[in-house]
């Protein structure tokens, strides 16, 4: 059963082609993500979606219904957590969630969504008293109010510490063991990884790669990573004659050796540092990520 | 839906000091401040000349009914009324000119010769009224006053009716004192700051900071939005009248003369229109910043001319068309007739059409203009 169908969707600012033909499928009970770069056309497919912003071309259907023509029933049935979501500032938690629950025909209890994001201590605080994790637990909380079939998070974890960004996680995995349809964004390909069921990986408005974290990165690399930061940069044509080596990446100053033996190219590569009288900084030997995926397609690195 | 939206916006601006020191203390700060500075018994007592240069019957008519300012009708008590301690003399228009200029005077009213002629043959007359201009509260008040008395005299010239001095007396008979006139002021000025501050400013915060958009998000539909934004200003308006006027009455025994009802009518259609302003300049302001400059740029001209601090009949003439144009003038004066029987400046339904006009033109440009998105 599909949750959300989105079509050739195109969105142009000006002379900028922010959604550039973008396709796919959303199963129920997903969590399906949207990883890229900022910029990369995230926030707007997903606020067309959503019904916030129209499309310049393409169709969008959610829960069976058009979207551009018969949004009022789709808005009851959908929970939506904006990038950014400011609330009334002197209201507290609680109030906050009663408000928007006065706004649905069917919702929740109040508490149990509260408790949903694990905010019971904070229920009596004003929500500008809440710090930047609890804020948008509070978004979340205010989005699931309608007890709603699918979840849209946009960015849920930007600006968080890594603790707070676990909770949300933990929150993430709560609503998909509920049996939620969940569509989220982000630029952390690490929470890509690990809270979704598939990966679109957006980028100038397209999507470059669409699948399984796993398959994404078993598709692209059966190598392994060696990565390090030379101050001398080694040659290019030196690396790449290096044995087991099938691709060498440069960016930001970190090199990246995509090996299909990691012993055979670690022993040539100490060699040939030796040889040419220089030093390794991080030296580090990792499988390849989502990160790589997107280092590959793009030739950058998907923060900044 | 509506309960809680109303409740919500209740308790956001409860809970907002500024807000409530802008909307609720700070005027009843004005109404102390300048109803101690007026009240006391402190009473007009300048001496003002009169130059009767006319030998028609009208000329005199007019110069007995400012000296009779200083008479109280029948059964009101003399010491409300505030003229009743003014010196006036007579005497040739160089003399007292001279007297104007060395302070003995602080006004002259000079009655041109053929004065009775020109307006018996249908022409129009003059009456010139001299103010020394260092008596700030006195000048503008008594130049009302004057051209009240001349009004009034050119209606009974024109309905042929001889009724001059009944006419003059019903303007007197309001016994105006500074802190009555001040009262319907302050109440028109926190009508004003409630459409621009609180209606202009939280408006244009929701939609910067991306309240409005995640409403929009919701099934919550916009009308109901903005009638729960509409009644929450409502009640905070009529929250401040009460408050005012019960100060008023408490503090300084200032009473509404006026019918209770109409006086809740002018109220209402006052506080509609200035929500409109309010709405007008969140529609046309992007950012908070320009909101802000916007809605001072329309509070601080019509604090101070409209009338609400002292009688737009003293202003220059110039300056005169520009008040003409201010909302506010007709909010000060509807209300300063309906609370205290003060001299119109305008017929009620002149003021009734005027603030019509404003709420119907503000409400169409905000329609038109107003943005639920930022950007």
């Amino acid at each position: 059963m599909t949750a959300i169908q989105v079509e050739n969707l195109v969105k142009i600012y000006g002379s900028l082609r922010a959604v550039d033909g973008i396709s796919f499928e959303v199963a129920k009970g997903e969590v399906f993500g949207m990883l890229g770069p900022n910029g990369a056309g995230k926030s707007t497919t997903t606020e067309m979606i959503e019904g916030l912003r129209k499309p310049d071309a393409g169709n969008i259907h959610v829960l069976g219904h058009d979207v551009l023509k018969n949004i009022e029933p789709i808005k009851q049935r959908i929970g939506i957590q904006l990038q950014t979501t400011s609330l009334f500032q002197k209201l507290t938690t609680r109030e906050l969630v009663k408000l928007f629950a006065s706004f649905f025909k069917n919702t929740l209890p109040i508490d149990e969504v509260i408790g949903l994001v694990n905010l019971e201590e904070k229920v009596n605080t004003a929500s500008k008293d809440l710090s930047g994790g609890q804020r948008q637990r509070l978004a979340v909380a205010i989005a699931l109010i309608n007890d709603p079939d699918i979840i849209f998070l946009d960015e849920p974890t930007t600006g968080l510490d890594p603790q707070a960004r676990r909770s949300m996680w933990d929150v993430v995995s709560n609503l998909q063991k509920r049996g939620k349809t969940v569509f989220l964004t982000t630029h952390y390909m690490e929470e890509a990884e690990r809270l979704c069921d598939r990966v679109a990986v957006v980028d100038h408005g397209k999507i470059i790669a669409l699948g399984k974290p796993q398959t994404l990165i078993h598709d692209n690399f059966h190598e392994t990573a060696l990565e390090f930061s030379d101050d001398e940069r080694l040659p290019e044509q030196l690396l790449t004659s290096l044995p087991a080596v099938e691709r060498v990446q440069n960016e930001d100053g970190i090199t990246t050796l995509y090996s299909t033996g990691v012993a055979r190219t670690t022993n040539a590569l100490m060699a040939l540092v030796e040889q040419q009288q220089t030093e390794l900084r991080g030296f580090t030997i990792r499988a390849a990520t989502l990160e790589d995926v997107f280092l590959k397609l793009t030739g950058r690195r998907i923060r900044d | 839906m509506f309960v809680q939206l109303y409740l919500s916006q209740w308790r956001e601006f409860s809970r907002d000091r500024m807000a409530l020191f802008f909307t609720i203390l700070f005027p009843l700060i004005f109404i102390s401040i300048f109803g101690l500075l007026y009240s006391g018994g402190s009473k007009f007592d300048e001496k003002v000349g009169i130059v009767l240069e006319d030998q028609g019957p009208i000329g005199p008519q007019i110069a007995s009914a400012i000296e009779g300012l200083t008479k109280t009708p029948d059964g009101q008590d003399p010491d409300e009324n505030v003229f009743s301690d003014m010196k006036f003399s007579r005497g040739t228009a160089n003399e007292l000119e001279a007297q104007l200029q060395n302070g003995d005077l602080q006004a002259l009213v000079i009655i041109p010769a053929g004065l009775s002629d020109s307006i018996t043959s249908g022409q129009s007359a003059s009456v010139t009224v001299k103010v020394d201009q260092t008596s700030q509260v006195f000048a503008p008040f008594f130049q009302g006053v004057v051209d009240n008395i001349i009004a009034s005299v050119d209606q009974n010239i024109t309905q042929s009716k001889p009724m001059l001095t009944m006419q003059v007396q019903s303007v007197l008979s309001s016994q105006i004192r500074g802190i009555d006139l001040l009262i319907p002021g302050i109440l028109a000025m926190s009508i004003m700051q409630l459409g621009l501050f609180a209606t202009a400013q939280p408006m244009i915060a929701m939609r910067t900071q991306g309240v409005l958009k995640r409403f929009n998000a919701t099934p919550l539909p916009r009308w109901m939005l903005l009638i729960s934004y509409v009644a929450m200003r409502l009640t905070i308006g009529l929250l401040q009248t009460i408050i005012i006027i019960a100060v008023g009455k408490l503090m300084f025994d200032v009473a509404i003369l006026g019918n209770i009802f109409v006086l809740i009518g002018w109220l209402l259609l006052s506080i509609l229109m200035f929500i409109a302003i309010g709405f007008f300049v969140a529609a046309i302001a992007k950012t908070e910043e320009s909101g802000n400059a916007i809605t001072q740029l329309i509070n601080f001209p019509m604090l101070f001319l409209s009338g609400v601090f002292f009688p737009v009949t003293g202003l220059p003439d110039w300056l005169q068309v520009v008040v003409k144009a201010f909302p506010l003038t007709y909010t000060v004066d509807a209300l300063k007739q309906v609370m205290i029987n003060a001299p119109p400046i305008s017929t009620p339904l002149v003021n009734l059409l005027v603030q019509a006009a404003w709420l119907i033109v503000m409400t169409v440009l905000s329609i038109r203009f107003f943005k639920w998105e930022a950007r």
